[in-house]
């Protein structure tokens, strides 16, 4: 039976290498994905990832939030986002999140049109401010509730509903300007319920 | 309520982050407004693009060994929780904040061991009828008076005292070490009044301000006899003055007091450890 996160963590503490090796295998993909989302870049995305797993491992003793470790992992990861913001102050490629561009390659073009609108819709997320994609990123790509992503970013609620309707109001506008049109509602359907 | 702020509603509301209240109120509204309708449709049609343009890749393979690299091993003991210091709470908070006062002030009052002071030599006559025991490191007040040959001897070492520590004989009086420099910051009655060799009958300056002290003091003043003292250059002879022997260090930098020109003033030196003026000018206080 796999151990929990908190039977990891307290393996970890008693000197075992390996539960922290487990932990680093459950949760890489989502530290480094989050990395990638807000960075930009795949290659500053592991340097960080690879950081923030060892801040993890240097604050273990510290770690409170029972059952939360990858609520725990991802704040470290947003903090340490936004000092590597602050410090480079570059702006985002993107050139490297499009490397799955040779798996659609050879596909149906409806699978390079579909590409095609990713890869617009991520360069439209990548021209937007910093405090904007965060929420963008921790909303999609992670899927964390507003409270949650409030927590993570330490702000109130209020901001995050008001970053995220702004963000979406940008990447509609900068999306019809390069005439991505998205799935247009069907006349007369509903409007779809309130929920994921 | 403008259209802006059902907008951003109507976003927190296809992220199911409205409570039941403003969600009756969101479907209520959107039946009424058209433009909030569409805004609405135009979220609708949005989200789909975002969830799959956030592709999830999986996480370079090098990134689990760039890691575990950095994991020191461990060595014997095992990485425990570290005790952390947390203030005491309840009654302890209460209880070790006067040890704590207490121990700072027995670590305060202690005097240090490389201070070494020669004792009263430079106590003049008058200034006896006070006894005052010097302490080892700490600063000893000389009053210059008119008339009171207050010239110090420099070979007249208080009965009893030693270079070494504090004179047994003398009564300890209940000042602490940082005292004197505390004084120096005092007005100039408050030193009259604490001044061992102070004499109510001797007529002293009227104003204690710094202004008028220092229209007085030899170095600005415009007396037309003005006090003449070695260059601080010269006089300050610095490190290598002796610390043994803080006379030496007052002779060359404090003005003797005349009693024949210095009628009527009585100049209070208040002098700070000997090997601070090593490290620090010389301050006058008038």
């Amino acid at each position: 039976m796999p151990n929990t996160d908190d039977e990891l963590i307290a393996q970890s503490l008693d000197g075992r290498r390996e539960a922290f090796g487990e932990l680093v295998l459950r949760h890489q993909k989502m530290v480094y994905n989050q990395a990638r989302a807000v960075l930009g870049d795949a290659h500053a995305a592991e340097d960080l990832a690879q950081e923030a797993f060892l801040h993890a491992y240097r604050a273990l003793a510290g770690y409170r939030a029972e059952g939360r470790f990858p609520a725990w992992l991802r704040t470290i990861v947003t903090r340490l986002c936004l000092n590597h913001r602050r410090d480079t102050r570059r702006e985002i490629a993107w050139a490297d999140l499009t490397g799955h561009a040779d798996e659609m390659a050879d596909g149906p073009d409806s699978r390079v049109g579909e590409w095609e609108q990713c890869r617009q819709v991520r360069g439209a997320i990548a021209a937007l401010a910093p405090d904007y994609r965060d929420v963008i990123v921790l909303r999609y790509l992670e899927e964390l509730s507003y409270t949650e992503i409030a927590r993570c970013l330490g702000v109130p609620v209020s901001t995050v509903e008001t970053r995220l309707h702004r963000a979406k109001k940008q990447l509609r506008l900068r999306l019809l300007e390069c005439g991505v049109q998205g799935e247009e509602t069907p006349a007369g359907a509903e409007t779809p319920p309130a929920g994921r | 309520m403008k259209c802006e702020e059902w907008e951003i509603w109507i976003s927190a509301y296809h992220d199911d982050a409205l409570d039941p209240e403003r969600l009756l109120k969101v479907e209520a509204h959107l039946t009424g407004c058209e433009a909030c309708r569409e805004y609405n449709e135009a979220i609708t049609a949005l989200e789909p693009m975002l969830r799959s343009a956030m592709v999830r890749v999986d996480a370079p393979e090098t990134l689990f060994g760039r890691v575990m690299s950095q994991i020191p091993e461990p060595v014997g003991a095992s990485p425990r929780r570290r005790p952390t210091l947390r203030p005491p709470r309840g009654w302890l908070s209460f209880g070790l904040a006067p040890v704590g006062v207490a121990i700072c002030l027995l670590m305060a009052r202690q005097p240090p061991d490389s201070r070494v002071v020669t004792a009263p030599t430079v106590e003049s006559p008058a200034s006896t009828s006070r006894p005052e025991a010097p302490k080892a490191g700490g600063s000893t007040r000389r009053s210059v008076k008119p008339g009171s040959g207050a010239r110090p001897s420099s070979g007249a070492p208080a009965p009893g005292a030693s270079p070494s520590k504090a004179a047994p004989t003398a009564p300890p009086e209940p000042r602490p070490e940082l005292a004197p420099l505390r004084r120096l910051n005092q007005r100039r009655p408050r030193r009259f009044q604490d001044d061992l060799a102070y004499d109510p009958s001797v007529r002293r300056h009227r104003s204690s301000s710094r202004r008028h002290a220092r229209r007085r003091s030899p170095l600005l003043a415009n007396n037309p006899a003005p006090r003449t003292m070695a260059p601080r250059s010269a006089a300050y002879s610095g490190p290598s003055a002796p610390a043994s022997s803080w006379l030496s260090v007052v002779d060359y930098v404090l003005p003797r007091a005349d009693p024949e020109t210095s009628a009527g003033e009585g100049t209070v030196f208040v002098l700070p450890a000997a090997e601070t003026y090593a490290a620090t000018p010389t301050r006058y206080e008038y």
